[in-house]
């Protein structure tokens, strides 16, 4: 019984991950896409009015959502120097400390992130040109590390190999 | 020995109040250093019992998180403008509609008068010391304007509500970053720019752009403001706010003036570089005010949905201008 | 503790901390962090974090890293890069270190695309890299011309440094732009002949390939032509005014994506492999940019930077101690400071003494961008080096580090040289006068 919810809970994380991930590739063509516009309308003298905004949202938003898959694929970049001189149970102690680490950033930021996004709801803060409000942007950046969070629980859980094969 | 040998302080001595100050100017422009000014003076007339430290260039908070950091006490004070943070300053917002300011000192001092009387609840987070603006924004070209239909569908760099003139000038809006456009002008992506003749100069545009039109008929701005985290200013004593209120004031002049000299200087360099300036004549110059009335009728009618009185800030702005020396 | 010995323990605590293998850009935003907090005030400090993360991920101008990259990754997937490298090593392939001589080339050219040098070290590395490895190149070498290829951007117009340091010093961006090119050629050629030489001595590090008859080199370019053309329509584009260089890396992407196509190298299977690898890429260097910006605000406000430039400056000197007293305190600040951070808070100190020697300013500025050159690639902050780690995931940071240190020694040379014979820098910009 506990191991099918902890299954389900497995392939749903995953699942949740993947989707925030194809998230971040549509918006990365998105900016192309809009860009290119741009550039051929501009010839014609009919640019698209606000692609500065556009880009700068969408750029945002693809950054944000690969962040869990990032750390899924153990995409981040660290010095493993003292990691490679340890003993194996130093390396467990390193381990659990390093992801422990981790984990209370993305915390302390999600929970910072979601302060932020109140500010900017309650100053109805909005784009340059579109005034598009931005207020949700910090929201989906937090989602992000909540999910970036399970995903060092996960790695915590499993020691050794990567949530997501890259 | 006796007590009256040593003569003890009829207090403590007090600690220094020291406070961090966020610009986004460089530190050799212009305003960074008159900002330097207003906190030597303050230092001086508080005799050291206040010490303001200038983070300039950003280092401390980015122009659009400056207000920002002030409310949450990032920096103690900060200077940046209104219009980095669209929809923060709704009724503000109003000081930087083309409405034909004069000049810098003009432009400071009405927003500055202006924001004391009306005291908009939008800027009630941070304590307000003054506000300051830039001279009229202008339009520099690579090819000559002398009227609308010249500019018809020219690509000028524009962003925020100056891409709202631009377009409702008949003109093509093309949004980039300040440090790209001199490229851009260079390499033709864009054949103009709207901005405030300052700009050429300290932006080096001046280099890639043939003629300017003085189109301050229309001249937009845009204001700065010098503002304290709430709690700090709470905490300092009545005699050190007096001298705050008092310094500030003063300064929004010298600030005013420095734009002014600025916009001098950008002249210059303009001249010097053989570019023509072109004076707009009196019909043409009331065809660029029809043209962006819808401009400023927007600003009203997102006011008035808001509950707030941008009819008659706007009708204080143009009283004051019409009152103003030009 | 004041404020100006918390920012010297929080570099001591970034070395210490650096190497417990939490990721790069986490550990200096922590470190930045808990440093700011020290010095202002804890709600403050995570106000900044929030602040400078969302400012960072919504810049425009570092969308270009995201488009460049995947510009990258769709031209190694569909083998357009390993034909534009068999060309390469046809060419130049029976020199010693011939290919990492092609990389140091290829970086320059690209440089003159683009402005940044995390993106130019991203997209050399994803191409270079694995062609280097099939030809049996030594990772110490392929690397290290990959990392320091990539600052070569910073000199090659256009240039975000030369835009910081003109507008700081009132100089002319176009004068400074042109005085970049020559030193930016000079120092591409001496990295040339530093890997050369590495090669002779050493030549396993970058084994000779069999000579080529002009016919063969002819006919390896039949395979590239069409990437050459997309070369020619972005660098046109960009000269005859149709996009900007930030936009010019979403056009480069959609041209590699047509050629791809065209050519049917490319299958759905590819683009979504390109694009996870593209998001993977450009979150792990924003979350190094990232970590990289909060750390330089917390030394901002300790001011250790400051300090240290102003008693610098006011030793009473001879001229050429100043400017090597300069130079040192550049390449020991790069060690920790993200360059352009480090341009912004010192060059209004050194900039007026420097002036004050008799100087040239545009000489001075040629000179900070080559000093804070030598920061993205030197441990243990090195942007750069990072970069080139995240993408080849199975060489650890000290290989690269490692095999930086011959280009940073010759980033040093070539700053020597700069200095002795001013006119390098400051011909090409004075005949224009
Ligand atoms: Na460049
Ligand atoms: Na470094």
């Amino acid at each position: 019984m506990l191991k099918k919810v902890v299954s389900i809970y497995d392939h749903s994380l995953k699942a949740a991950v993947f989707f925030l991930a194809v998230i971040a590739a549509i918006s990365i063509l998105a900016m192309i896409a809009i860009t290119c516009a741009d550039v051929v309308m501009r010839i014609f003298r009919r640019p698209i009015l606000g692609s500065f905004d556009m880009i700068r949202i969408a750029g945002m938003i693809s950054i944000a959502c690969a962040l869990p898959y990032t750390t899924a694929v153990k995409g981040h970049v660290a010095i493993e120097f003292l990691h490679h001189k340890l003993s194996r149970i130093g390396r467990a102690v390193l381990d659990v400390f390093v992801h422990f680490s981790i984990i209370v950033m993305f915390v302390f930021l999600a929970v910072r992130l979601i302060a932020y996004g109140q500010a900017l709801h309650k100053a109805g803060e909005v784009s340059a040109t579109l005034q598009i409000p931005l207020f949700w942007i910090p929201y989906v950046i937090a989602i992000s590390c909540f999910a970036a969070v399970l995903v060092t629980l996960h790695i915590l859980m499993h020691p050794g190999k990567e949530m997501i094969k890259p | 020995a006796k007590k009256s040998d040593v003569p003890t302080p009829a207090k403590a001595p007090e600690k220094t109040i020291e406070l961090n100050y966020s610009i986004f100017f460089p530190p050799t422009h212009v305003q960074c250093i008159e900002a330097q000014n207003w906190a030597d003076e303050i230092a001086k007339r508080t005799n050291g019992r206040v010490k303001i430290t200038i983070f300039p260039g950003g280092s401390l908070t980015q122009a659009p998180q400056c207000y920002e950091g002030v409310v949450n006490g990032i920096s103690d004070l900060g200077m940046s403008c209104f219009a980095y943070t669209r929809g923060r300053f709704p009724l503000l917002e109003g000081l930087d509609l083309p409405l034909g300011y004069p000049n810098g000192l003009t432009a400071s001092r009405i927003a500055t008068e202006l924001a004391m009387k009306y005291k908009p609840a939008e800027v009630n987070d941070v304590h307000l010391l003054y506000i300051h603006a830039h001279g009229p924004g202008i339009l520099a070209t690579k090819k000559p304007v002398n009227n609308l239909e010249e500019l018809k569908g020219m690509k000028i760099r524009a962003t925020g509500l100056s891409a709202k003139i631009v377009s409702s000038l008949g003109a093509t809006p093309v949004a980039m970053s300040q440090p790209e456009t001199y490229e851009a002008l260079q390499k033709g992506v864009v054949e103009g720019t709207l901005c405030p003749i300052e700009t050429l100069k300290g932006w080096k545009q001046g280099e890639v752009i043939e003629s300017v039109t003085d189109s301050s008929v229309i001249g937009y701005t845009t204001a700065m403001f010098v503002a304290m985290n709430k709690q700090k200013w709470e905490s300092l004593p009545a005699d050190i706010k007096q001298i705050f209120t008092d310094v500030s004031k003063e300064w929004v002049d010298k600030h005013g003036n420095a734009w002014n000299q600025a916009d001098e200087d950008g002249k210059k360099f303009v001249e010097s570089l053989n570019h023509k300036t072109i004076s707009l004549n009196e019909a043409e110059k009331q065809r660029w005010k029809q043209a962006v009335q819808p401009v400023i009728d927007e600003y009203v009618t997102a006011a008035k949905a808001k509950n707030l009185s941008g009819e008659k800030f706007l009708a204080d702005i143009q009283k004051m201008l019409q009152q103003s020396p030009k | 503790m004041t404020a100006l010995q918390i920012g010297i323990c929080g570099c001591i605590f970034l070395v210490v901390m650096l190497v417990s293998s939490i990721p790069v850009g986490l550990v200096m935003a922590a470190v930045g962090a808990i440093g700011f907090a020290c010095i202002v005030s804890p709600q403050a400090a995570l106000s900044m974090i929030s602040a400078d993360v969302f400012d960072i991920f919504s810049s425009y101008s570092l969308t270009v890293i995201p488009l460049f990259v995947l510009m990258g990754q769709i031209g190694f997937h569909s083998g357009i890069s390993r034909r534009l490298f068999n060309a390469a090593y046809k060419w130049l392939g029976h020199l010693p270190g011939g290919l990492a001589m092609s990389t140091v080339g290829a970086c320059t050219v690209f440089g003159a695309i683009c402005g940044s040098g995390p993106a130019t070290a991203a997209t050399m590395a994803m191409v270079a890299l694995p062609e280097m490895k099939r030809y049996n190149y030594s990772m110490e070498l392929a690397t290290g011309s990959v990392a320091a290829g990539g600052s070569l951007g910073m000199l090659i117009p256009p240039s975000v440094v030369f835009i910081v340091y003109a507008i700081l010093t009132e100089q002319s961006i176009g004068k400074l732009f042109i005085a970049g090119i020559v030193p930016g050629i000079m120092i591409a050629a001496m990295f040339c002949l530093q890997i050369y030489i590495q090669c002779k001595l050493k030549p396993s590090m970058g084994p000779v390939g069999e000579k080529t008859s002009f016919k063969e080199k002819l006919i390896s370019l039949k395979g590239v032509i069409e990437t050459i053309l997309l070369f020619v329509f972005v660098m046109g584009g960009m000269f005859a005014g149709f996009f900007t260089p930030t936009e010019a890396a979403a056009m480069g992407a959609l041209g590699i994506l047509i050629i791809a196509a065209v050519r049917k190298n490319i299958t759905i299977k590819i683009l979504i492999r390109s694009l996870f690898e593209t998001i993977r890429t450009s979150c792990m260097v924003m979350v190094i940019i990232a970590g990289a910006v909060i750390f330089g605000r917390f030394l901002a406000v300790s001011r250790v930077p400051f300090e240290l430039a102003s008693s610098l400056s006011t030793m009473p000197l001879p001229p050429w101690v100043i400017i090597a007293f300069i130079i040192i305190f550049y390449l020991i600040a790069g060690c920790f400071v993200d360059a352009l951070a480090l341009v912004l808070l010192t060059v209004p100190i050194f900039y007026p003494v420097v002036i004050g020697l008799g100087y040239d300013p545009i000489w001075f500025g040629v000179i900070i961008v080559v000093v804070t050159q030598m920061g993205v690639i030197s441990p243990p902050v090195g942007i750069n080096v990072y970069v080139v780690s995240g993408i080849e995931r199975d060489i650890p940071l000290q290989t690269i580090f490692k095999g930086s240190m011959p280009f940073l020694y010759t980033l040093i040379i070539a700053s020597i040289i700069l200095v002795m014979f001013p006119s390098i820098s400051v011909f090409l910009p004075n005949m224009l006068k």
